[in-house]
């Protein structure tokens, strides 16, 4: 997951990295850095899941700082993904708190099976699940009902508008007006697929993270996340389409 | 690949440089000669880069500050101390 290498107030070991415009041309020497590149970063992986663990380990026996200390990179990023995926900002925050409290009840119990933050957003996304039940079961179409029309697959009740290069009707909009846009386009996708497009796009997460967090195959993750991003477009598509882009959440 | 069905379900993965060298070759070759696929793929790399331009979020002090308090209370109910 990027950002597990920004641990604040941890050793974080330094990362090395090869540059594309490395003096030395020959490509013997430049796979041997490449292999040492790979060795000592995967060393700093190491390195960082070790303090981890020794975090949960304090955390475990009752030390709040430790505790305080593991979580704080991933309030901001907990609490945006909540603004996208609750209803509205009272229940964002519900949520937010939530996560952090339930981490706190059940943190005796993390075994370390997955890394800390792959069990904290499987945390908020439980509680979400459980606050919105009755919306976890809506769907989206088939993948190739998202096909334009335009190709002759289109599904015949979908309507969906006619391709459209984005470029020119977004260059009339204001930043602001964008980001309505996108939150209004991603609230509209149901919760199963909202929240894989989320942990992977927002989150950056791999597919294997988003499906590990999500308890899901890899291939059930793939599928949700290409059907999210195939939605949204069709979504996006249709408020750019529009003649004046006025969109209300 | 030559139908822009057979195309759609490898679009995330080519979209995310994640599919196989050869059937990215593929896929290219048939998005060199489909216009409406072209802005599908451009339209979809352009959805995810709008969702992520708009992921920062800045996390209120007021509820940092509401939310430490009812960490803290908690903690002490599970551990008896801080």
């Amino acid at each position: 997951m990027a950002g597990a290498a920004e641990l604040s107030g941890w050793d974080s070991p330094r990362r090395l990295k090869v540059g594309r415009n490395f003096p030395y041309p020959n490509p013997a020497f430049v796979r041997i850095l490449s292999t040492m590149e790979k060795s000592m970063n995967q060393k700093a992986d190491s390195a960082i899941k070790i303090n981890e663990k020794e975090m949960v380990a304090k955390a475990q026996t009752g030390d709040f700082t430790a505790f305080t200390t593991l979580i704080e990179q991933y309030r901001p990023r907990i609490f945006g993904m909540a603004l996208k995926l609750a209803k509205n900002r009272e229940d964002a925050e519900d949520i937010f708190q939530e996560t952090f409290l339930k981490a706190i009840d059940n943190i005796k119990k993390f075994r370390a099976e997955s890394a800390f933050g792959t069990w904290l957003y499987a945390i908020a996304i439980n509680v979400v699940r459980a606050k919105y039940a009755e919306e976890n079961k809506k769907e989206l179409l088939p993948i190739e009902d998202y096909l334009p029309s335009s190709h002759g697959h289109g599904h015949p009740d979908t309507d969906l508008p006619e391709l459209l290069d984005w470029n020119d009707p977004l260059s009339k909009l204001t930043d602001d007006e964008v980001g309505r846009m996108i939150d209004a386009a991603i609230h509209e996708l149901p919760l199963k697929y909202r929240a894989p497009f989320l942990l992977r796009y927002t989150q950056d997460m791999s597919l294997q993270e988003v499906a590990d967090t999500l308890h899901l195959k890899l291939a059930a993750a793939k599928s949700r996340i290409l059907r999210a991003r195939l939605a949204l477009r069709a979504k996006l598509n249709d408020y750019l389409s529009e003649d004046d882009h006025h969109v209300s959440m | 690949m030559s139908r822009c069905d057979d195309l759609i379900g490898n679009l995330s993965d080519y979209i995310d440089g994640e599919l196989d060298p050869e059937l990215c070759r593929e896929l290219e070759s048939h998005l060199a000669g489909c216009q409406n696929c072209r802005l599908m793929v451009d339209n979809l790399k352009m959805t995810v880069k709008l969702c992520r331009d708009g992921a920062e979020v800045e996390l209120p002090q007021s509820l940092q500050d509401k939310i430490n308090a009812k960490l803290a209370e908690r903690w002490k109910k599970q551990f008896g101390h801080l």
